[in-house]
């Protein structure tokens, strides 16, 4: 994609093109629609977390990136355990959830209050019961829908900063690692890379303070080289950007160019717009540019039969055209009913699906129940036993999170290959003619029909990736989910309206479902923390027990509520995937009948009739025309990023290839989802 | 390169525990992984063995002892006496089971069959890490490993090794119920 700002501010500015020809042509519902398409793509949200061990510098690479040097609090000692996320907004806006989970309320503040919130020194140990920090600033870095998200650091066993950093790795669209130049990747940063790794591959190494090291680039190479190791997949493919956010910060007092170019901001802005645009940014382009071409075609399908009507074609072309579109509406009219064989695809799908699920659940409890005995076997949790609580959280956390991804593929997949059986997927940008509607019959016969546009192509290559792309990354939860993830139901829904709704429904879906049920892990956890914080038992066997005693339970309380929150999502989504295919078949039907009734009625003009009625049609199509082929213009530029792209480690197609050609026997391969991990050897 | 497995056969028999209760002209099979919790053991077998009446090769009996090692630092956790209990009803300790080298691996030329024998130990490498780290094999491993390990195994043995280990032999070398 050439640019993803400049293609969004195109994209806009067709849709509001778009927007203001439907009021004009009095075309309410597609006002409707085109201005939520608009909307959704304004708001869209793209999440980049910013992680690393503490004091690498983070916090300065967030102010640096912003242009606001003093924005987050720097030089001070390690930060609480407070996410701190910023966006856009008009106007500053600073507000801290405070409070117990369930129980959170939020508090304005000012920017000069930061640190009183998110740092040692200002809230020790956390005693005012921050739990997030959420800025809107009128920052132009962040007005294309940026969310920065500043993480606590990671590492040592300070769990709690940890787990919650873990929470947020899923739904990142990008992840900014922080190390400095002081020192190599460490194997504790190794090790966090390794398992995130698992939920994003979006990874830009970022290596700050290269001002004050004069060997930063044999930093690189060290990190380079231990990278390729913890991230195989990627080869050497990742980017690591050297900078200096203190030259960057310094460029603002001093407007010195060579502060500018030492700080090498601009490449890591390059490399982290160029990463986004090829992934989320590039679904929200696509999503906006396929509801824009469905918009105009239901608009431009029955003036596009009218016109047909008006052309000189014998009775026979004419009976053809018409009994086409009363078979086509008579197909769609079957498609309506609840016998129909997409409704049993749907649910053959989805039980298939919840099954693969509730497998994945079974052995992952397993995995958990397993890692349990570990912790209690490690002498460092026996001497403090909350500690095991908030472990087993963030596994059943990433369980969880793991799961509604699992899930939200899957659905995308299903929606594909529904509207793939059943027609739904047609290209409304490529109609010539009426023949689009057909449904997968063979049109040609119709297609030699007069059309008014010249573009020929009914069903392109790129319609079809992007419809692909959009479903299926339109059913990833969204921003309220990774909120959620962390804060629970309650919470989750102060976040989502604070950030705003900017995904598909089924994805919010899965992310309320997600957020309530991370809110009832960490309801348990916090009560089996209490009740570990009780233990004072000091032989560590007969502490052991203790332990067990509330452990045992709380995994099994955990089990149930995780089964039952799945057993929910997936009800929901089902319903609402249903729901969505009966709409788009109803929308299809009603289009057909009104592009019939439209053909009917102008067949009855007289020639006189007709020739007014040519006249007023040709500017209004003509428009349209216009609108599908810029918006088809557009999306190209969105995929074509998508077709120059080296293959991505978290394609599974490549990975299958890879293990295919492999020839080492000792390399690990990536596999899928139904394979062997080794179960056979557990005793 | 030695692999970690021969490295970690060669320590166990190197063992005090080793010395004392395996004799010196026992064999050792190949090894049976197991995994509880997060902790990779390894089962490594061992083999009564004589030299043949011809000379040709070795007689080898029923294995006679199991000894389990911690794979992730080499530590004894287990000593089986296979003759004081066994996973199969009878012993018969004196019968010959097979014969070293069976017919498929005799008519290999001896480097080839040492080189043979350091894949299949460092597949083990692999099997034994991958566990550790709950990583899946891929399919096209899968068929290598059991391919190496078809050939290597000595077929005599092999009702006692599926007894000693029914799922790892199942899943490598499946035999039909």
């Amino acid at each position: 994609m050439a640019n993803f700002q400049a293609t969004k501010q195109e994209t806009l500015s067709l849709l509001k093109s778009a927007i203001n020809f439907a009021k004009a042509s009095s075309h309410k519902n597609a006002v409707k629609r085109l201005n939520d398409s608009h909307q959704h793509l304004l708001e869209g949200k793209l999440f980049v977390v910013v992680a690393g061990e503490f004091k690498q510098g983070k916090s300065s690479l967030i102010n640096a990136f912003l242009r606001e040097p003093g924005l987050f609090p720097v030089d001070v000692d390690i930060a609480t355990n407070l996410v701190s996320t910023i966006t856009y907004g008009d106007a500053e806006k600073v507000t801290v959830v405070l409070g117990e989970p369930g129980k959170e309320k939020r508090k304005e503040i000012r920017r000069s209050d930061i640190p009183d919130y998110v740092t040692e020194q200002g809230n020790q140990r956390n005693s005012k019961q921050a739990r997030m920090l959420v800025m809107e600033s009128p920052n132009a870095q962040l007005k294309e829908g940026l969310i920065l998200v500043d993480t606590p650091g990671v590492g040592g066993l300070n769990v709690q900063h940890t787990d919650i950093t873990y929470a947020y790795i899923p739904n990142a669209d990008s992840i900014l690692f922080v190390s400095d130049a002081h020192a190599p990747l460490s194997t504790e940063e190794l090790n966090f890379i390794k398992r995130i790794s698992q939920h994003c591959q979006n990874f830009i190494f970022v290596v700050t303070k290269i001002d004050a090291v004069s060997n930063y680039k044999s930093i690189i190479d060290s990190n380079r080289e231990k990278l390729a190791q913890v991230l195989p997949e990627t080869g050497d493919k990742f980017p690591i950007i050297p900078v200096s956010s203190s030259a960057s910060l310094a460029y603002l007092d001093t407007q010195d160019p060579e502060d500018l170019e030492d700080s090498n901001l601009s490449s890591l802005e390059q490399e982290l717009w160029q990463l986004l645009s090829q992934q989320r940014g590039k679904i929200l382009l696509l999503r906006a540019l396929t509801e824009l071409g469905r918009v105009v075609a239901d608009i431009r399908t029955p003036l596009q039969a009218e016109w047909e009507a008006c052309q000189q074609h014998d009775r026979e072309d004419q009976t053809k055209l018409e009994s086409k579109l009363q078979d086509t509406s008579e197909r769609l009219k079957q498609l309506q009913g609840n016998s129909s064989a997409w409704q049993y695809q749907l649910n053959e799908g989805i039980q298939d699906t919840q099954k693969e699920l509730f497998r994945e659940l079974s052995r992952e409890i397993e995995q958990i129940k397993r890692r349990s005995q570990d912790y209690m076997e490690d002498s460092r949790f026996l001497e403090d036993p909350p500690q095991i609580a908030r472990l087993l959280e963030t596994d059943f956390d990433s369980m969880m999170s793991t799961l509604s991804e699992k899930l939200s593929q899957k659905a995308g997949n299903l929606h594909v290959e529904i509207v793939n059986s059943t027609g739904l997927n047609m290209n409304p940008l490529a109609i010539d003619s009426l023949d689009w509607r057909n449904l997968g019959e063979d049109s040609s016969e119709v297609r030699e029909l007069e059309g008014l546009s010249q573009v020929k192509a009914p069903q392109a290559d790129w319609w079809t990736k992007a419809v692909d792309m959009v479903y299926k990354g339109g059913f990833k939860a969204t921003a309220g989910t990774t909120v959620g993830t962390l804060l629970g139901g309650t919470l989750g829904g102060i976040a989502g309206l604070l950030f705003g709704g900017a995904g598909a429904v089924p994805g919010a879906q899965i992310g309320m479902a997600l957020g309530s049920v991370l809110g009832g892990v960490k309801g348990f956890s916090d009560g089996a923390k209490d009740a570990l914080s009780q233990i004072q038992e000091r032989n560590q066997i007969l502490a052991k027990r203790e332990i067990s005693k509330i452990i045992n339970p709380y995994i099994i309380d955990n089990q149930l509520l995780c089964k039952a929150a799945l057993e929910d999502m997936v009800t929901k989504l089902s319903r609402t995937m249903r729901n969505d295919l009966q709409q788009q078949i109803k929308r299809e039907r009603e289009l057909c009948d009104r592009s019939l009734r439209s053909f009917q009625k102008t067949l009855k003009l007289s020639q006189e009739q007709m020739i007014r009625k040519m006249a007023e049609l040709k500017g209004p199509l003509q428009q349209l025309t216009d609108f599908q082929k810029a918006a088809e213009k557009l999306a190209m530029q969105a995929l074509e990023e998508a077709e120059s792209d080296t293959i991505s480690p978290s394609d599974p197609a490549a990975s299958s290839a890879d293990a295919a050609s492999s020839d080492s026997p000792t390399t690990p391969q990536p596999v899928a989802a139904s394979a062997d991990y080794g179960d056979w050897a557990d005793g | 390169m030695e692999s970690e497995t021969a490295k970690l056969i060669k320590l166990v028999r190197a063992m005090p525990l080793a010395q004392q209760l395996i004799p010196m002209e026992a064999l050792s099979g190949w090894p049976m992984p197991l995994r509880r919790g997060s902790k990779v053991y390894v089962h490594l077998p061992f083999i009564g063995a004589n030299q043949t009446k011809d000379k040709s090769g070795m007689a080898l009996f029923p294995p006679f002892a199991l000894v389990t090692v911690d794979w992730s630092n080499g530590l004894p956790v287990q000593y089986l006496n296979l003759r004081f209990q066994h996973p199969w009803p009878e012993g018969y300790w004196d019968n010959q089971a097979g014969t070293f080298p069976h017919p498929e691996i005799a008519q290999l030329p001896k480097t080839e069959y040492v080189s043979k024998c350091q894949e299949l130990l460092a597949m083990y490498d692999h099997l034994l890490n991958s566990l550790v780290k709950r990583e899946a094999f891929t399919p096209e491993w899968k068929t290598r490993f059991s391919e190496s390990l078809r050939l290597l195994m000595e077929p005599g043995l092999e009702p006692y090794y599926r007894a000693l280990s029914p799922k790892f032999f199942q899943t490598f070398l499946p035999q039909s119920s």
